[in-house]
């Protein structure tokens, strides 16, 4: 009976499998060819590809060479899954510019949750630039960027940061952590192994995780006990300045491939006028995603593009309304100032 | 137990507990004014007097704003600014239904009223069948009132097993259908026809789960206190017909129903002949409608399965002879499948948030097909879920009773029965906030 419950655990991903896993060179990574799914804010159900990544299995080098490649960095935003591939604004610019330049436009969404410039840029430069063909890279930024990580990092990931001479280095402080220690452990012992492939184990894991975050008796006994606030969307403006390392990493990202890199700059969840101020004075491209959006509603509509009605959340993320307006937004601007990238063989 | 069950309905919100006892006092009132008047048309009077106040407060409650919206929408006119701000007590809909059961009866001279108050108000307010039924009739719960003894040792044990199960059907299959179910009604524009309809698909098993699974937990928590409450579900998607379907869903409404108006009815269309009886039925079936929810979409579930029923009254000679050939094994899987896809559909109708996304469903499901590459994905879903439904209506089927596990070695039970427990806990545990069941709304 216990294995029959559990497969209907798997099966009806009631326990989802766990996304990531410990590279030891990358650190946090998506696991390959997982089924995976989540419902916390909008529905995702579906799995990812050789890579870990979500939405298309396209090879490493370009079968055609007239075919633009897009390439996507950013968090989870970028990775997106809160809504079907199928929605997801990668889809959008794959399908309005491949009709627009009449050609085939393919795009790797790199995004990962929670990653910031110091850990997507570290894993840019070592694995996605190599294996990868890329025309053009949309660096997504965010609020978070803009500080020096110094020499730890919330995410469990290789990072680059500064040595005493302004070079950038890796920093791999993740593998000091008790979380990670406590993770190699686990597997070690050959019958936790069982752990990912158990419907069970990985109820247990969300259970206790939920439990921390919320509290046993809140939990269990409900109104009689202070639920914690719920973590909803906030409106924020940063007036921080820009680190010595974020500054480092924009401007060697942005000769990348002589100079296909646009900047996309994101209005939440921090408005970080900084950066902008940075990107323009040094007059590297960007696409600024405030001018498509009214705070949290599509310019010039009442849609809100951050919320999620059948979970009444604001988690944070874009919803259905919200990826279709950045995807058709990117295609529409990337057209746009299509000629100003160098990128031979692509004439409109 | 009536404070224990009053503290379990006065938790969610205080305020309707007194709506709750000043309901229940008024109709232990009428109940000794029926039966104490002389004379049949004080007895009338008083009924009607009755009648007119319980579904007063109900109309009051739960259709004050539709009719101000239905209203305003005739002359062309926003009423907006009439509409209550007021919230529907959790489970008018059921406590007022047992209450009008009871003084109708004692209208009828098939009861005499209790002369215990309290045994009156435990069985309006009475905590597993309160907020969502099932429906249960005084002749039935008040003699078990009366004479309530300690629970026997087989009532723990089918106690135990009616909340094993429905506690199973209600969180780990409701709760968890009702995440694809809600995304995908709350954002059809974005989904394929074949997501569509796998949303459609989740939403027949949530609503069975959810409602079948509330239904034997509260059967299960009563017996605990050795009280017999009725079958609400016996097996309805092994129904053969819709007429059939109504026997096996919700019994307790269907059931009400036909006591307190289709029979009435018939009995007043007696001179319309086969006429009398389709008006009946239509006629039935738009109250039932209007009872799940203050709403056209509503109505329309009704009238749609009051249809059907009107379709099968009028051609039931005709089909046995059109498919009579047919083995009987043949004819009752062709009709269980076109039965539940009639179900299905007229689901459609019960779950979309306005007539906006019926629409879109319909197009996209009868006009524009699209399909998208995760669709086998979803259908193994739904498969494995439907097969947990199945499995658990089988035994249920086999056994003819819903307390099978009760009936089974108690080591393969428990065997049985931890699995579930943990899976159920363990999933309580990862949830930001618990699905209320469907029919509180009600």
């Amino acid at each position: 009976m216990s294995f029959c419950v559990d497969y209907f655990l798997k099966f009806t991903r009631i326990s989802a499998a766990t996304l990531k896993y410990y590279d030891d060179e990358y650190g946090s990574l998506n696991r390959a060819n997982i089924s995976y799914f989540k419902s916390v804010e909008g529905l995702f159900v579906g799995n990812t590809n050789y890579d870990g990544r979500f939405r298309e299995n396209y090879s490493p080098k370009k079968e055609d060479k007239k075919t633009l490649r897009i390439l996507l960095m950013g968090d989870s935003f970028v990775e997106g899954i809160d809504v079907f591939s199928v929605n997801h604004f990668a889809q959008y610019i794959e399908t309005i510019l491949s009709k627009k330049l009449n050609r085939k436009v393919e795009v790797l969404n790199c995004g990962r949750g929670n990653a910031t410039i110091h850990t997507m840029s570290y894993y840019f430069y070592n694995y996605l630039s190599k294996k990868y063909d890329i025309d053009l890279v949309l660096l997504f930024t965010e609020g978070r960027d803009i500080y020096d990580s110094g020499d730890g990092n919330s995410y469990p990931s290789t990072f680059y940061k500064l040595d005493s001479f302004n070079n950038l280095v890796k920093g791999e402080n993740w593998k000091n952590t008790p979380e990670y220690n406590l993770h190699k452990k686990l597997l070690s012992m050959p019958i936790l192994k069982y752990y990912e492939n158990s419907g069970y184990f990985r109820l247990l894991y969300r259970a206790i995780a939920r439990t921390r975050i919320q509290g046993f008796k809140q939990i269990t006994f409900g109104k009689f006990f202070d639920a914690p606030k719920e973590l909803n969307y906030h409106n924020s403006t940063s007036h921080d300045e820009l680190s010595r390392i974020t500054k480092k990493l924009y401007d060697t990202l942005s000769t990348f491939n002589k100079g296909q890199v646009v900047f996309v700059l994101r209005n939440k969840p921090t408005y970080t006028p900084a950066i902008e101020e940075y990107i323009s004075a040094k007059n590297y491209k960007y696409f600024n995603l405030a001018d498509t959006f009214d705070d949290f509603n599509i310019k010039n509509t009442k849609i809100d593009a951050y919320y999620f009605k059948a979970t009444n959340t604001y988690g944070g993320h874009w919803n259905n309304d919200g990826h279709k307006t950045v995807g058709t937004f990117l295609a529409n601007k990337i057209y746009t100032h299509f000629n100003e990238f160098v990128m031979p063989g692509y004439e409109k | 137990m009536l404070a224990a069950s009053y503290f379990f309905y006065g938790y969610w919100d205080w305020r309707f507990l007194i709506l709750l006892v000043g309901s229940s006092l008024m109709d232990y009132y009428f109940g000794l004014l029926i039966f104490k008047a002389k004379t049949k048309p004080l007895k009338k009077a008083w009924l009607v007097f009755s009648l007119a106040l319980n579904l007063g407060i109900l109309l009051f409650f739960k259709y004050f704003n539709f009719f101000i919206d239905s209203f305003g929408a005739s002359f062309g006119n926003h009423l907006d600014f009439l509409h209550l701000h007021i919230l529907l007590p959790v489970g008018i809909s059921f406590y007022t239904f047992q209450s009008l059961s009871y003084t109708i009866d004692i209208y009828r001279e098939k009861l005499s009223p209790t002369k215990s108050i309290l045994d009156y108000c435990l069985f309006v307010g009475i905590f597993p069948h309160m907020v969502a039924g099932p429906i249960v009739r005084a002749k039935d719960i008040l003699p078990q009132l009366a004479s309530l003894q300690k629970p026997l040792k087989n009532d723990f044990n089918i106690g135990f097993s009616l909340i094993t199960i429905g506690m199973f059907q209600k969180v780990l299959i409701g709760d968890t259908a009702a995440r694809f179910v809600d995304h995908i009604f709350a954002d059809p524009q974005y989904y394929s026809s074949s997501e569509l309809l796998f949303s459609l698909l989740m939403f027949a098993i949530q609503i069975y789960a959810d409602f079948a699974g509330y239904s034997n937990i509260a059967r299960g928590s009563a017996k605990f206190f050795g009280i017999d409450l009725i079958d609400n579900f016996n097996q309805p998607f092994f129904s053969k017909s819709i007429t059939e379907f109504w026997r096996r869903w919700h019994i307790s409404l269907s059931t009400w129903f036909f006591d307190y108006l289709f029979n009435p009815l018939v009995i007043s269309f007696r001179n319309w002949g086969r006429f009398g009886i389709a008006m009946a039925l239509m006629i039935t079936f738009f109250f039932s409608g209007l009872w799940h929810g203050a709403g056209t979409k509503f109505i329309i579930f009704g009238l749609l399965h009051g249809f059907a029923l009107t379709f099968e009254f009028y051609t039931k000679k005709f089909r046995k002879k059109l498919f009579g050939f047919l083995p009987i094994r043949i004819n009752a899987i062709i009709s269980t499948l076109l039965t539940c896809t009639y179900v299905v559909f007229t689901w459609l109708f019960f779950r979309a948030a306005n007539n906006d996304v019926v629409m879109l469903y319909l197009n996209r499901l009868f006009v524009n097909h699209t399909t998208s590459t995760i669709s086998l994905d979803l259908y193994g879903i739904f498969f494995t879920y439907f097969i947990a439904i199945m499995v658990i209506d089988y035994f249920e089927l086999k056994t003819k009773n819903h307390e099978f596990l009760a009936q089974i070695n108690p080591a393969i039970k428990f065997g049985i029965a931890i699995p579930l427990w943990v899976g159920v806990i363990l999933y309580m545990y990862t949830i930001l906030k618990p699905m209320p069941f469907i029919y509180f709304q009600f």
